[in-house]
């Protein structure tokens, strides 16, 4: 005969939910509720109501970051979401030597984004090789200020994030890419279909789910974009600020002995509520697309 | 409207909160306490029992021999006592002490420079030193000690251990070729801007001015100051420079830190910088040793103060006390700065005689500079204002980038920064 023992099964999930509760829920609702104090660090701080949000209205930094993270996101996502697929469908290949291509376009994912960081700012340096070799060869008469202006140095952080991102998205496409059935394309072929038009009608189909995971994680650790900024432009997010993302903002704002916290706490609200949108978006068009006609599904 | 409190530790919670949101990083909390005087008694009692000591970025060749010599003749002094050393990366400090101060473990002894030390005091977390050492003041330095006294707080909070200057670095090798020599190098900023300007003008690829424009940040009555027309009229300077092309793109981006940088690189012709920049130019640019020359500071030299502070929350106060006076006593001091060379003591008798800490050395550069920081000590001034936080500095840095733009005045750069940090003072 089974006893019921009522507690066993919440003895189960109790690690489980305290580290939960603890580490993931407490914390969020706590930065929630910071968000409408003045608090700082060692010092506390009282209820102030909507006052940080309503500042947050008439910061120019504020909407400037959002200006930034967001185009940064614009810029990273089609990126990042095609080339890594085009990188995977070349080395999908089984050919001789192929795996040593594919572990070189993974190199840079397992670099430290501080240490490419700085080997990309004495890179793009007004006096580093790129423009030292573009003089040299006479394409240029002055050096392009690729890390003192707010579009250079956007440009070259979305460089270095895609050089960096490369690897690791190609190995989820190449994942994605196993489980299109072959004989889709052998079919596509037979009835006369060109290359273009299998990617597009049998390759893409069938790494749809993929391609919005991709996407979705882009979106949201753009938006959430940090350290290749930060290091760029050694913190102090490029001429005038105008290069800084959200979360420097947040940084710079809650950062050190004397952060404001609440403001800080604010600011942090709503980069949640930015990025909570796509991965909205993409569970909603996930479950719209239903399955993706993969060679599995196709069986 | 005061209707919700937050204590330090819902503060350190949100501050998990931010980084379980993924949203930042930075060891964020808060908190609140009140009064760091401790009663007579707590300070009197048994030198007895277990401290810590926790020192910034000190623990390497160097420096751990003299540290485990001075607790080894600490605790034969006391017998009972053990003092257990910590030593912090020079990165991330202040995320660290704030850490520590917000889980009530803000080791007993602490080595704390005056703006990081200002904040601890709000919050209640440093012994007051004036209260509670009565020598305070016929025994250290009294400019030191002004450098641990705050604005509307009552008290000293530190002792002065070390104190610094910096001075000006020449890459004379380098000048030389565009005329200008030993003689001629230049005696104040306005003579600074005129060699910047005549060495773009004659083609040097490497600038001589390449740091971002400094003012001495002034406040009254609890708001800033600095925006004045003299400063205005400086800014001014760097802007004309920076649009005339004479300085590097990125120096928009560039800090202290990124002067010296570009100056080990041979990329920029001056830099300030204190006596230890020789020991470094030595490590890591040893060609442009024999081709560097100093001088002393335009106008009044910075002062730099380290100190030593107590935690007001010590388990041990009296033995605490105790050996932070004892760490920064005449004689650990001498023995500390003669290791330190550059660097002056905290103490009055101490800092009296220089020749108790002069060191010989093979490093000729090092020994000019030496001479040079002893000499500007005399007349260095301790400019720091405890106001001004990191936001408010790297805002005050974002609006200058403004202005050398040309995207704003030098003077609605000052008018800014003055607005941004008076909105948002402790």
């Amino acid at each position: 005969m089974r006893t019921y023992t009522p507690y066993v099964p919440w003895l189960l999930v109790g690690p489980a939910l305290l580290w939960v509760i603890v580490f993931a829920l407490w914390p969020f609702l706590n930065t929630i509720i910071l968000s409408f104090t003045d608090t700082r660090p060692l010092t506390g701080g009282v209820f102030i109501g909507l006052d940080n949000y309503a500042a947050l209205l008439h910061d120019g930094r504020f909407w400037n970051a959002i200006v930034t993270s967001l185009v940064y996101a614009v810029a990273c996502v089609p990126l990042l979401t095609f080339l890594p697929l085009l990188l995977a469908l070349l080395v999908e290949k089984q050919i001789p030597g192929i795996s040593a291509f594919r572990t070189t376009f993974y190199f840079p994912v397992i670099a430290s984004v501080v240490v490419v960081g700085l080997i990309w700012t004495w890179l793009f340096d007004s006096r580093g090789v790129i423009n030292e070799s573009l003089e040299f060869i006479g394409l240029i008469d002055q050096p392009i200020p690729f890390l003192a202006s707010r579009w250079g140095i956007m440009a070259t952080a979305v460089l270095l994030t895609v050089w960096k991102g490369l690897g690791y998205y190609m190995v989820v496409y190449l994942a994605a890419l196993g489980n299109v059935g072959r004989e889709l394309h052998e079919a596509a072929a037979m009835d006369g279909a060109s290359a273009a038009r299998r990617f597009a009608s049998v390759t893409v189909p069938g790494v749809r789910g993929a391609m919005f995971l991709v996407s979705a994680l882009i979106t949201v650790s753009a938006i959430r974009v940090f350290t290749e900024l930060y290091v760029l432009t050694n913190g102090t997010g490029g001429p005038g600020g105008d290069a800084m993302s959200i979360v420097m903002l947040v940084q710079q704002v809650g950062g050190g002995l004397q952060g404001r916290l609440g403001y800080s706490s604010a600011i942090s609200v709503v980069l949640f509520l930015l990025t909570i949108g796509p991965l909205l978006l993409v569970a909603y068009l996930n479950r719209q697309g239903g399955d993706a006609p993969s060679g599995k599904a196709a069986r | 409207m005061n209707t919700i409190r937050t204590t330090r530790r819902t503060a350190l919670a949100g501050g998990a909160g931010i980084a379980a949101l993924g949203l930042a990083g930075c060891g964020m909390s808060g908190g609140g306490r009140s009064g760091s005087s401790a009663p007579a008694e707590a300070v009197e009692g048994e030198i007895t029992g277990e401290i810590t000591f926790q020192s910034w970025s000190l623990k390497n060749e160097k420096f751990t021999p003299y540290f485990e010599g001075v607790i080894a003749a600490f605790q034969d002094q006391n017998p009972g006592v053990t003092v257990t050393w910590m030593d912090q990366p020079g990165e991330g400090y202040q995320d660290k002490v704030l850490a520590q101060a917000n889980s009530d473990s803000l080791p007993d002894v602490v080595n704390l420079p005056p703006d990081m030390a200002f904040p601890l005091v709000q919050g209640g977390f440093l012994l007051d030193l004036a209260a509670a050492d009565p020598e305070l003041e016929d025994v250290y330095v009294p400019g030191g000690i002004d450098a641990y006294r705050f604005p509307e707080i009552d008290g000293a909070y530190g002792y002065p251990w070390y104190l610094g200057t910096d001075m000006n670095w020449w890459n004379l090798a380098a000048l030389s070729e565009h005329g200008v020599d030993e003689a001629s190098l230049p005696t104040t900023m306005d003579e600074m801007f005129e060699t910047a300007r005549m060495l773009h003008e004659a083609g040097s690829p490497d600038p001589l001015i390449s740091n971002m424009p400094e003012v001495t940040i002034t406040s009254e009555n609890g708001e800033f100051t600095f925006n004045t027309p003299e400063n205005a009229a400086y800014i001014q300077k760097y802007v004309d420079l920076f649009q005339l092309g004479a300085m590097p793109p990125e120096v928009l981006n560039n800090d202290y830190a990124g002067n010296t940088a570009l100056f080990k690189q041979g990329k920029a012709l001056w830099t300030t910088a204190t006596s230890s920049f020789a020991s470094e130019l030595q490590a890591e640019a040893p060609s442009l040793l024999e081709g560097t020359t100093l001088s002393p500071r335009f106008g009044e030299p910075p002062l730099f103060v380290q100190g030593i502070s107590v935690a007001a929350g010590s388990k041990n106060l009296p033995t605490a006390l105790a050996f932070a006076r004892f760490l920064t006593n005449d004689e650990n001091q001498i023995a500390f700065v003669t290791l330190a060379q550059g660097f002056l003591p905290g103490t009055i008798a101490a800092a009296a005689d220089p020749s108790q800490f002069a060191e010989e050395t093979d490093n000729a550069l090092q020994t000019q500079a030496v001479e040079i920081a002893a000499e500007s000590m005399k007349t260095a001034v301790d400019t720091t204002n405890v106001l001004w936080t990191a936001d408010m500095k790297t805002n005050f840095t974002q609006q200058t980038a403004k202005a050398m733009q040309g995207e704003i005045t030098a003077q609605e750069a000052l008018d800014n920064a003055v607005q941004y940090g008076n909105d948002n003072l402790l």
